[in-house]
C-alpha cells in the first residue's frame, strides 16, 4: 500500500533525526564537564590552578584582612603544614607564606595540591602569583621541603569579607602509587550476616 | 520587621503547642506501638537555638500555613463538587470546557503568592550565607566514619567518635537517651559567638548537620566549604551526618556543646595543655644527661625519619649533588658548637634549613649519630641541654629542670623509648595485618641489629588505634606483631631472640596512622 | 492481560506480515512485534519489579520498625535503599507507563501498531537482562550498589563489582528507554489517523509525546554520567576526583540534569492518565485542553533549568542558590494550572465514583500534597534544614507513589476491561483503593514529622525520639504491601473473567476516544484501515 510505504519512509527519517538528537545529548553529557569547568572559571569557583596576572597592585592601607592557612593530606604518608596558621594583610599587599611538606616514607612520592577557598566568593579576589599547587610535586624519600605561596588580595574584595581561608589538600598523584579504593574498616562491628569483626 | 518577628515567634509557640497537644491526644490511643521513655511523637522542627534556625522555623511555619490554607480551599471545592455534582443525585453535566479569564486568573494569582513566599525565604537565605566577621574558626573534617575538629586559631584539634556502646546497637543493653547521638569528644564553642566552620572531607562526601543550630553543609573531599552558626544559649545540640557516606553513615553523630565564654576559655586552656601548644620552645627543658649510645640510637631514628636528614645527606652520609657529605665532614668531626649552630639555624644561602622545630633531644641525637656513624669518630658530642642553652643565647632557660624526666617531645607517641640502637616502627593500614612494603627497611634494621651482637634480642609489640572493638583490636595487634616476627624468623632469626610484648597503651593519633603500628625495640 | 484471545478475532486480514502464523508459547512472546503483546509484557515486567522493589522497601521498613539493628546489617541496608530506588524508578514506574503507551497510543491515535514494531520488541527484551544485572549484583562480592540510587561519587568509586553491574544495567535501561521514546515520538507524529490533528490528540498522547522528548534528552546524559564513574573506577580518569582536577560535585550537576526531568518523565504520563479518566467519570470534556498542553510543555522546559535545587547544601554560590530557588518555585505555576483545570473539569459534572475515578481523586489529593511539600523544599533556607531528611523521603513518595502509582492503578482499572474483555470486580477495586490510600498515608505522612524532627534519610538505626513514628510508618508499609498482592488478585480475577461481566466496547459511558470504538477485548490487529477523525 502506497500510504504505508510513505509512512514507513517518514518514520525512518524521523528515526534518523531522533537518533542523531540522542547522540548529541550523549555528547552533551560529556560536554558538561568542560562547560562546568568553564562556568567555574568564569564564576571563579574551583579554578585556582594557574598563576594569575596582577594588574592592580595598589595597597589598601585602610583595612586588614585575616588570611587563614589550612592544610589537608589525603591518602599520603606525608606531613603538610603551613608555617603560620593565619596572618593579617592589607588588600593589594604582596605576601609570601610557606608551607612545609615532609615525606615520612622511605620512597619517592608525587603529590598534587589542590587549593580551595572559604568563603567561595573570596576566590574571585585571591590572586596567587606563585604556588606549589601549579604543578605536581615530587618528594624524595624522607625529604622535607618548604614551599612558598606568593599572593595578594585584590583591593576590590568586598568590605564585608574580613577573613579568607586558603586551604590545600595534597593528593597522591593517580598512577604514581596505588590509591586506596577500598572502604576502610569501621568501628561498628557488622557481623550480622557473618562478616568478620572489624578492627582498626 | 521586628514586630513581625516577635509576633510570629509567639504565634509559633502558641500554635505548635496547641497542635502538638491535639495530635498527642489523637495518637496516644495507639497503645500497641512500642513506646520508649524519651519518645514524644515529635511533629515539628526542633526548637531553634540560633537566629538562623529561628528564621528557618518561621519561614517553614509561614509557608506550611499558607499551603494548608490553599489546600483546604482547593480541596474544599473538590469535595463540594464530589458531593453536589454526583450523577446519583441526578446532576446533569454542564458542557463548558474553556474560559480564558478563569485560566488567566489561576495562572497569575499563584505567581503573586509565590512572590510573597520568596520574600521571607530570600531574607533568611541572605542571613544564613553571611560568613563574615566570625569570632572563632573551626575546621571540620569528615572521615569514614567520624568527624575531626581543628581549632585552627588555637592550634589544637581532635577526633569525635560515636560513643554509643555496640551492645546498645545490638539490643543487648538498654538504649540510652542519646542513643546514636553521643560522641566521645564533642565540638565545644562559646555561646553568642559567631563560629565559622570550614568543612572538608578525607574520603567521600559527608554533611555536617545540627538541626537546632540551623546548619547543614556538605563536606567535599579536596575542597573547602564554609558555613557558620551562633548559638543563642548554652546547651548540648545534636545532629547527624546527612550525606550517605558508606556503611556507617548512620553512626557518625555530631554533638555541639555550647559553653559560656568563661567555661569555654577554661576548656581551651586544658585542650592547649593536652596538645602541648606553646610548650615546645620554653616550657620543658630536658636537662638529663644521656649516654652516647642512647643518643645515637635516638638520633638514628630522627636522621632517617622525622628529621628528614637522610633525604639530602643520604643514608651512607655521602651526600648527593649540592648536598655535602657528612661522612668525614670537618664540621661534623670538629667542635660541637659549630654543629649545634648549623642544626639550629641552618646555613643561609644554602639548602641547609633551620631545624629548631625539632626537640633538643632530637637534635642532640642527630648530632651524636652523625658523629658516631660511617667513618666519623668524633669524641665530642652534645647533650640536649647544650641545645637548650644555644637556643637561649648561651644560658640555661629559667624553667630548666622542671620536668627532667619527660624528655620526649609532647607530640611523640607515649611509648617506651629505645634502650639501645634499635627503635623501628612499621605502620599498617586500617584493619590490615599484612606487612606494608615500607616494612622491609625496618626488618632489615632489626636484622642488622641482631647480627651486630650475638646475644642481643628484640622486642616486638603490635598496636592498633583505639577506635573499634577492643577485643578485635587486641587480636589484630597480636596478628600484626606476628607478621613482623614471621618476617624475622623467615630471614633466619631464632625464635628465642624475639620477645612478643603486649602493648601497654593504645592511643589514637589524629589521623590514627601512627597508632596502627608494630614497634621493634632492642630487647633485654 | 496475557490471555488476549487474539486467535478468536484474528484472521480474514489478507496481510503480508508475520502475524499470520506467529509462533506460540514462549517463542511468541520473545518474537512478538505486536504492540498489545509488548504492552502486556511491559506491564507484567513492571509489576514483577514493583514486587521486588516493594520487598526491598519492606526490608527497609522492618529494620526501621524499632531502634537498634535487628534484621539486616548497615551495608545490606544501604544496598536495599539504593536498589529499591533504582528498581522502582527504572524497573517499575517507567516500564508501567511505557506499557500503557504501547497498549493505548495506537488505539487512541488510530494507528495499526507502533512505528517500529521490531525495535519495540528489542526495547522490551532489554529490560529483563538489566533487571537481572541489578538483582544479581546483590550476590557478587561486595554486594550491590550501596551509595543511593543517585550513585554519588566518590562513594561509588569505593564500591565493589556490584557497582559496575549497576552501571551496565543503567546503560541497558537507558538504551531501552531511548528506543521506546523514539518509537513513541514517531508513532505520535507520523501515524495518527487522518483528521486527528495534534490539538485533537488525547491528553495521554500529548503527555507521552513531551515525556518521550524529555527521555531522549536526558537518558543519554545519565548514560554519560555513569560512564564517567565507570572510567573513574577502572580507567584512571579523574572526572570526579579533585586530585586530577575533577570535582565530585560535578557528578551531582550532571546527574540532576537528568534527574530532575526524570521526575517529570514519571509524573507527566500520570497527568495524562488522569486527564483521560477525570472527564470520563465527570461526563464532561476536559477543562482547558489548550492550557493543559501548554502547562505540560512548560513544566517539561522548566524541569531542565532547576536541577541544582537538589544540591543547595553542596556549597554553591549565593547567586546560584537564589536562582534555583526562584526557578523551582516557578514550576508551581503550571502545576497549579493543571490541578485547577482538573477541578474545573469535575465542577458541575455528573460524577460517579468507580475505582479508576477514586484512584484519580486519590492521585489529585495526594499529589497536590506532595506538590506543596515540594514548594516548601524549594525554599533554599528551609531545604538546607530538610535536605536528606525523611521530609524529603515523604515528599517524593507523595509525588511518586501517590502520583505515578495511583494513576497507574487508575489506568489498569480504566483500560483493563478493554484489554481483557472482562470487567473487574468493582467492590474489590474499591477495597483496594481505600486500603492503599489509608496504608499509604499511615506509611508516609509520619515521615514528614520524622524529617522535621531531624531524622536523616538512608540510616539503618536512629535515636529513640524517632521510634514512634517509625513504628507507625513500618506498620503502614506492610499494610500497603499487602494491598498490592490484593491488587494482583483482582487483576487475575479480571483476566479469568471471574466477575462474570463481559466488557462492552465502551464500558464507561462518559469515556471518549478511538480506543472505545474497537471491541473488548481489543482484537489482535486494530485500525488496519485508519479511522477518520472529524
Amino acid at each position: 500500500m502506497a500510504l504505508s510505504r510513505l509512512i514507513s519512509f517518514a518514520n525512518k527519517q524521523m528515526l534518523g533525526k531522533l537518533a542523531v538528537f540522542t547522540a548529541i545529548m550523549f555528547a552533551f553529557g560529556f560536554a558538561l564537564v568542560p562547560i562546568y569547568k568553564k562556568i567555574c572559571e568564569v564564576a571563579k569557583v574551583n579554578d585556582f590552578m594557574r598563576p594569575e596576572q596582577v594588574k592592580n597592585t595598589q595597597v589598601d592601607l585602610s583595612r586588614k584582612v585575616r588570611v587563614e592557612f589550612d592544610s589537608n593530606i589525603r591518602n599520603l604518608p606525608w606531613t603538610f603544614k603551613p608555617e603560620k596558621t593565619s596572618i593579617e594583610v592589607h588588600p593589594g599587599e604582596l605576601t609570601t607564606v610557606v608551607y612545609e611538606v615532609h615525606n615520612t616514607t622511605g620512597r619517592a612520592m608525587t603529590g598534587q595540591a589542590v587549593p580551595s577557598y572559604g568563603p567561595t566568593e573570596a576566590a574571585d579576589h585571591f590572586r596567587k602569583l606563585e604556588c606549589f599547587c601549579f604543578t605536581a610535586q615530587t618528594f624524595k624519600a624522607s625529604e622535607t621541603r618548604q614551599m612558598p605561596v606568593v599572593f595578594l588580595i585584590d583591593p576590590k574584595l568586598p568590605r564585608d569579607v574580613s577573613t579568607i581561608t586558603l586551604s590545600y589538600t595534597f593528593f597522591e598523584m593517580p598512577g604514581a602509587g596505588t590509591p586506596s579504593t577500598q572502604a576502610p574498616a569501621g568501628k561498628l562491628e557488622t557481623n550480622m550476616v557473618g562478616t568478620p569483626r572489624q578492627a582498626s | 520587621m521586628k514586630s513581625v518577628n516577635s509576633a510570629s515567634n509567639s504565634w509559633r509557640s502558641g500554635a505548635s503547642a496547641l497542635s502538638t497537644r491535639v495530635l498527642r491526644a489523637a495518637t496516644a490511643s495507639l497503645a500497641l506501638l512500642p513506646l520508649y521513655a524519651s519518645a514524644d511523637w515529635k511533629l515539628n522542627l526542633q526548637t531553634p537555638a540560633s537566629a538562623v534556625a529561628a528564621e528557618v522555623y518561621d519561614v517553614h511555619t509561614l509557608i506550611t500555613v499558607i499551603c494548608a490554607i490553599i489546600f483546604v480551599g482547593v480541596f474544599g471545592v473538590m469535595f463540594y463538587s464530589l458531593y453536589a455534582h454526583r450523577k446519583s443525585k441526578g446532576h446533569k453535566a454542564a458542557q463548558f470546557h474553556e474560559s480564558a479569564t478563569v485560566e488567566a486568573v489561576w495562572t497569575i494569582i499563584p505567581f503573586f503568592i509565590l512572590l510573597g513566599m520568596a520574600f521571607p525565604a530570600t531574607k533568611a537565605l541572605l542571613h544564613a550565607r553571611d560568613t563574615s566577621a566570625s569570632d572563632i574558626t573551626v575546621k571540620v573534617t569528615g572521615y569514614q566514619w567520624k568527624w575531626g575538629y581543628d581549632y585552627i586559631n588555637d592550634g589544637f584539634g581532635f577526633v569525635s567518635n560515636l560513643s554509643t556502646p555496640l551492645a546498645q546497637i545490638k539490643n543487648a543493653e538498654t538504649k540510652g537517651e542519646n542513643y546514636l547521638l553521643e560522641v566521645d569528644n564533642p565540638l565545644v564553642v562559646p555561646v553568642g559567638k559567631k563560629v565559622r566552620l570550614l568543612l572538608t572531607a578525607n574520603d567521600v562526601i559527608h554533611a555536617w548537620w545540627v538541626p537546632a543550630l540551623g546548619v547543614k553543609q556538605d563536606a567535599v573531599p579536596g575542597f573547602i566549604r564554609d558555613t557558620w552558626f551562633r548559638a543563642d544559649r548554652p546547651g548540648v545540640y545534636r545532629g547527624n551526618c546527612a550525606e550517605l557516606c558508606g556503611k556507617e553513615h548512620g553512626y557518625m553523630p555530631i554533638v555541639v556543646e555550647v559553653k559560656t565564654q568563661a567555661d569555654y576559655d577554661k576548656w581551651v586552656a586544658t585542650q592547649k595543655d593536652k596538645a602541648g601548644v606553646g610548650k615546645v620552645a620554653a616550657a620543658v627543658v630536658d636537662t638529663k644527661t644521656y649516654s652516647r649510645d642512647e643518643l645515637v640510637a635516638h638520633g638514628k631514628t630522627i636522621y632517617e625519619g622525622a628529621g628528614g636528614c637522610q633525604g639530602c645527606h643520604q643514608a651512607n652520609g655521602k651526600g648527593t649533588g649540592a648536598f655535602p657529605a657528612l661522612d668525614g665532614s670537618k664540621l661534623v668531626n670538629g667542635p660541637k658548637d659549630a654543629q649545634i649552630n648549623i642544626l639550629l639555624n641552618g646555613k643561609p644561602g644554602t639548602a641547609m634549613a633551620a631545624f629548631k622545630h625539632l626537640s633538643d633531644k632530637d637534635l642532640a641525637g642527630v648530632m651524636a649519630f652523625t658523629r658516631s656513624t660511617w667513618s666519623n669518630k668524633a669524641a665530642e658530642f652534645a647533650q640536649p641541654v647544650d641545645f637548650a642553652k644555644a637556643r637561649n643565647g648561651g644560658v640555661l632557660p629559667a624553667s630548666a629542670g622542671a620536668a627532667t624526666a619527660t624528655a620526649a617531645p609532647a607530640q611523640a607517641p607515649a611509648t617506651a623509648p629505645a634502650s639501645s640502637a634499635l627503635a623501628e616502627k612499621i605502620f599498617f593500614a586500617t584493619g590490615k595485618k599484612d606487612l606494608p612494603a615500607e616494612a622491609k627497611a625496618s626488618i632489615d634494621a632489626a636484622l642488622a641489629f641482631l647480627k651486630g651482637k650475638a646475644d642481643s634480642k628484640v622486642e616486638i609489640t603490635g598496636y592498633t588505634d583505639k577506635t573499634g572493638d577492643v577485643a578485635a583490636n587486641l587480636e589484630l595487634a597480636k596478628e600484626r606483631a606476628k607478621a613482623v616476627r614471621d618476617a624475622l624468623v623467615s630471614a633466619g632469626v631464632a625464635r628465642e631472640r624475639i620477645n612478643m610484648k603486649p602493648p601497654a597503651e593504645v592511643t589514637g593519633g589524629k589521623d590514627n596512622r601512627e597508632a596502627r603500628r608494630v614497634e621493634i625495640n632492642a630487647g633485654a | 492481560m496475557a490471555s488476549i484471545p487474539h486467535d478468536a478475532v484474528h484472521g480474514g486480514h489478507g496481510h503480508d506480515d508475520q502475524h499470520d502464523h506467529h509462533p506460540t508459547g514462549i517463542k511468541r512472546w520473545l518474537t512478538t512485534t505486536n504492540h498489545k503483546d509488548i504492552g502486556s509484557m511491559y506491564l507484567w515486567f513492571s509489576f514483577t519489579m514493583f514486587i521486588v522493589g516493594g520487598i526491598m522497601a519492606l526490608i527497609i521498613r522492618a529494620e526501621l520498625f524499632q531502634p537498634g539493628l535487628q534484621v539486616v546489617n548497615p551495608e545490606f541496608f544501604n544496598q536495599m535503599t539504593s536498589l529499591h530506588g533504582l528498581i522502582m524508578v527504572f524497573g517499575a514506574i517507567m516500564p508501567a507507563f511505557v506499557g500503557f503507551a504501547n497498549w493505548m497510543l495506537p488505539l487512541q491515535l488510530g494507528a495499526p501498531d507502533m512505528a517500529f514494531a521490531r525495535m519495540n520488541n528489542w526495547s522490551f527484551w532489554l529490560l529483563p537482562p538489566a533487571a537481572i544485572l541489578l538483582v544479581t549484583s546483590m550476590f557478587v562480592p561486595g554486594g550491590s550498589v550501596a551509595a543511593g540510587w543517585t550513585m554519588y561519587p566518590p562513594l561509588t568509586v569505593q564500591q565493589g563489582i556490584g557497582m559496575d553491574l549497576t552501571i551496565f544495567a543503567v546503560h541497558i535501561l537507558g538504551a531501552s528507554s531511548i528506543m521506546g521514546s523514539i518509537n513513541i515520538i514517531t508513532t505520535i507524529l507520523n501515524m495518527r489517523a487522518p483528521g486527528m490533528t495534534l490539538m485533537k490528540m488525547p491528553m495521554f498522547a500529548w503527555t507521552w509525546l513531551i515525556t518521550a522528548f524529555l527521555l531522549i534528552a536526558t537518558m543519554p546524559v545519565l548514560a554519560g554520567a555513569v560512564t564517567m564513574i565507570l572510567t573513574d573506577r577502572h580507567f584512571g580518569t579523574t572526572f570526579f576526583n579533585a586530585a586530577g582536577g575533577g570535582d565530585p560535585v560535578m557528578y551531582q550537576h550532571i546527574f540532576w540534569f537528568f534527574g530532575h526531568p526524570e521526575v517529570y518523565i514519571i509524573a507527566l504520563p500520570a497527568f495524562g492518565v488522569v486527564s483521560q479518566i477525570l472527564p470520563a467519570f465527570s461526563r464532561k470534556p476536559l477543562f482547558g485542553y489548550h492550557s493543559m498542553v501548554y502547562a505540560t510543555a512548560s513544566i517539561a522546559i522548566l524541569s531542565f533549568i532547576v536541577w541544582a535545587h537538589h544540591m543547595y547544601t553542596t556549597g554553591m554560590p549565593l547567586a546560584g542558590q537564589m536562582y534555583f530557588m526562584f526557578a523551582t518555585m516557578l514550576i508551581a505555576v503550571p502545576t497549579g494550572v493543571k490541578v485547577f483545570n482538573w477541578l474545573a473539569t469535575m465542577w458541575r459534572g455528573s460524577i460517579t465514583l468507580e475505582t479508576p475515578m477514586l484512584f484519580c481523586l486519590g492521585f489529585l489529593f495526594l499529589f497536590t500534597m506532595g506538590g506543596f511539600t515540594g514548594l516548601v523544599l524549594s525554599l533554599t533556607p528551609v531545604d538546607i534544614q530538610l535536605h536528606d531528611t525523611y521530609y524529603v523521603v515523604a515528599h517524593f513518595h507523595y509525588v511518586m507513589v501517590a502520583g505515578a502509582l495511583f494513576s497507574a492503578f487508575a489506568a489498569v482499572y480504566y483500560w483493563g476491561p478493554k484489554w481483557t474483555g472482562w470487567m473487574y470486580d468493582e467492590k474489590l477495586g474499591k477495597i483496594h483503593f481505600w486500603w492503599s490510600l489509608i496504608a499509604f498515608n499511615v506509611t508516609f505522612f509520619p515521615q514528614h514529622f520524622l524529617g522535621l524532627a531531624g531524622m536523616p534519610r538512608r540510616i539503618p538505626d536512629y535515636n529513640l525520639q524517632f521510634a514512634d513514628w517509625n513504628a507507625v510508618s513500618s506498620i503502614g508499609a506492610f499494610a500497603f504491601g499487602t494491598a498490592q498482592i490484593f491488587f494482583l488478585y483482582i487483576v487475575i480475577r479480571m483476566i479469568a473473567g471471574k466477575s462474570g461481566v463481559r466488557a462492552p466496547a465502551k464500558p464507561w459511558d462518559g469515556a471518549e476516544g478511538l480506543e472505545w470504538t474497537v471491541p473488548s477485548p481489543a482484537p489482535y490487529h486494530t485500525f488496519e484501515t485508519p479511522p477518520v477523525v472529524k
